[in-house]
């Protein structure tokens, strides 16, 4: 038998996720309520989103545990959305395939797979674009402040962020085809 | 909005938007009428989400050199992390079980569902009486030659009415379970398939195996990736169709798992050591609440709420 470890921390690690995904959950629900148009799917996705926190924590150190919970919520409800764009345009009534239907049961590696898609195209922005969006979304920095900083015009600032994302939206929507 | 800018540009700049700043009352109405315009609006927008939230985690981001700052701001609060963000999380969470998330496009392809909690029972126009568990769905089809059930998820209970020219088929996955007159379940859930016969017989077939043939008090079950059916003596009772959990020297962690089915809630157990201990129990599954309250009081485990979460604890 081993000594008695020091099991202190664990309540107070699981308190923490606990409460971080308890502080979210409304903002969360209405996150994805815009994004999904459906309250109840908005609750269901917030709650497997936190469930997924959860069991991610247990294995290791989530980094930035907020961000992790609203982008799986937000790949959760991305694959709903092209559930509901592909059963609006077929045939309802055929044999359409839900055999082996895990939902989004690859969630961790793909969160970690847009991480390294969005990084990669990080290189592939203009240095002024990458700027602005770093500013902005890294450092927390308003339009108005990257605009005095870099001594651009208020719209240039909006234009460079509109396209920065567009460019990293679109590494991300190259996934959709496999 | 520019109408010549590509989806995901328009997507982009109520993303730059809508973040920078709240929105106004006009400019929230406008976002929300072009998300609703056409389900590829709201694919793009979620695209962007994604990309954003990505690019939070992204040690590369963080790690950027940008022309150099005057002065150093807090964050604001939309992209503050948690306090608790890079203190280790060692702890010890037993996930009960897998992803559930209400499939509305799956009860909609459905012939018969029920809600988590909810059960029902009906006899079909052959006789057979159909009993669904909570949070389960089934396509029905009674043909001249045979009769066939597709459990799309959860857990069905069937009194097969005898007809010798019409086999009745269940089928769950790749998993097939054949009768011509009798009583079994089939259980459709995160590991697997479980077919038990309570009842005469029951031909049971995993994709392409031979099949097995299962009689009265046995049990097949198909893991995801197993290629055979495991046959064994029936565990699981159906007290379910009378509405009791009933249950004898079961570990916690499966009793727990059998309620989270009839909870909205999820149910996490916090600590692992609690998982093995044998619980024996009769719950009643139609306020499955009060079943777990009882549950954890015997346990002299404690339950705290979040949202939609159960954590069962010391």
């Amino acid at each position: 038998m081993s000594s008695i470890s020091p099991r202190a921390a664990p309540d107070a690690e699981s308190q923490a996720i606990a409460e971080l995904y308890a502080s979210c959950y409304g903002e969360l629900v209405a996150y994805l309520r815009r994004l999904c148009a459906d309250h109840g799917q908005a609750e269901d996705l917030a709650q497997e989103a936190g469930m997924r926190l959860i069991s991610q924590a247990r294995r290791e150190t989530v980094e930035k545990p907020r961000a992790f919970l609203f982008h799986v919520a937000t790949n959760l409800a991305r694959d709903q959305l092209r559930r509901r764009m592909v059963s609006d345009s077929h045939a309802v009534d055929g044999d359409f395939d839900d055999n082996g239907f895990a939902p989004g049961a690859d969630h961790i590696a793909t969160v970690q797979e847009d991480v390294a898609r969005v990084s990669a195209a990080l290189n592939t922005l203009t240095p002024r674009a990458r700027d602005v969006l770093v500013l902005a979304r890294i450092h927390g920095h308003t339009q108005k402040e990257i605009a005095d900083r870099l001594n651009l015009q208020p719209k240039t600032v909006e234009n460079h962020l509109t396209r920065a994302l567009a460019q990293l939206g679109a590494a991300l929507g190259g996934r959709r085809r496999q | 909005m520019n109408s010549t800018e590509s989806l995901l540009q328009q997507a982009a700049r109520w993303h730059a938007i809508a973040s920078g700043r709240d929105l106004s009352a006009d400019e929230t109405r406008s976002l929300d009428q072009w998300l609703a315009q056409n389900p590829r609006h709201r694919l793009a927008y979620a695209d962007v989400c994604a990309a954003a939230f990505a690019l939070e985690q992204s040690r590369a981001a963080a790690e950027a050199v940008v022309a150099p700052a005057a002065t150093a701001r807090a964050p604001r609060t939309w992209l503050r992390w948690s306090a608790a963000a890079g203190a280790p999380l060692l702890l010890a969470l037993a996930l009960l079980v897998g992803p559930r998330i209400a499939p509305g496009w799956q009860n909609w392809n459905s012939d018969l569902y029920t809600e988590i909690g909810k059960s029902q029972s009906q006899t079909l126009a052959d006789g057979s009486v159909l009993e669904l568990d909570t949070d389960s769905a089934v396509r029905v089809r009674l043909g001249s030659d045979r009769r066939d059930i597709e459990l799309l998820r959860g857990r069905l209970a069937i009194a097969v009415a005898k007809d010798p020219t019409r086999p009745l088929h269940v089928r769950a996955g790749r998993v097939d379970a054949m009768a011509v007159g009798t009583r079994f379940v089939v259980d459709r859930n995160e590991a697997g398939t479980e077919v038990g016969v309570h009842e005469g017989i029951v031909r049971v077939t995993a994709g392409d195996a031979a099949p097995v043939e299962l009689t009265a008090g046995q049990q097949a079950f198909v893991g995801h990736d197993e290629p055979a059916a495991r046959v064994g003596a029936l565990s699981s009772n159906d007290g379910w169709t009378r509405g009791v959990l009933s249950v004898e020297q079961v570990p916690l962690a499966k009793v727990l798992a059998e309620l989270d089915r009839y909870l909205p809630e999820r149910i996490v157990l916090a600590d692992d050591a609690h998982a093995a201990m044998p619980i024996t129990a009769t719950l009643p599954l139609d306020d499955p609440a009060a079943a777990l309250r009882a549950l954890a009081q015997t346990s002299q485990l404690s339950l705290r709420h979040i949202p939609r979460v159960a954590y069962v604890m010391r």
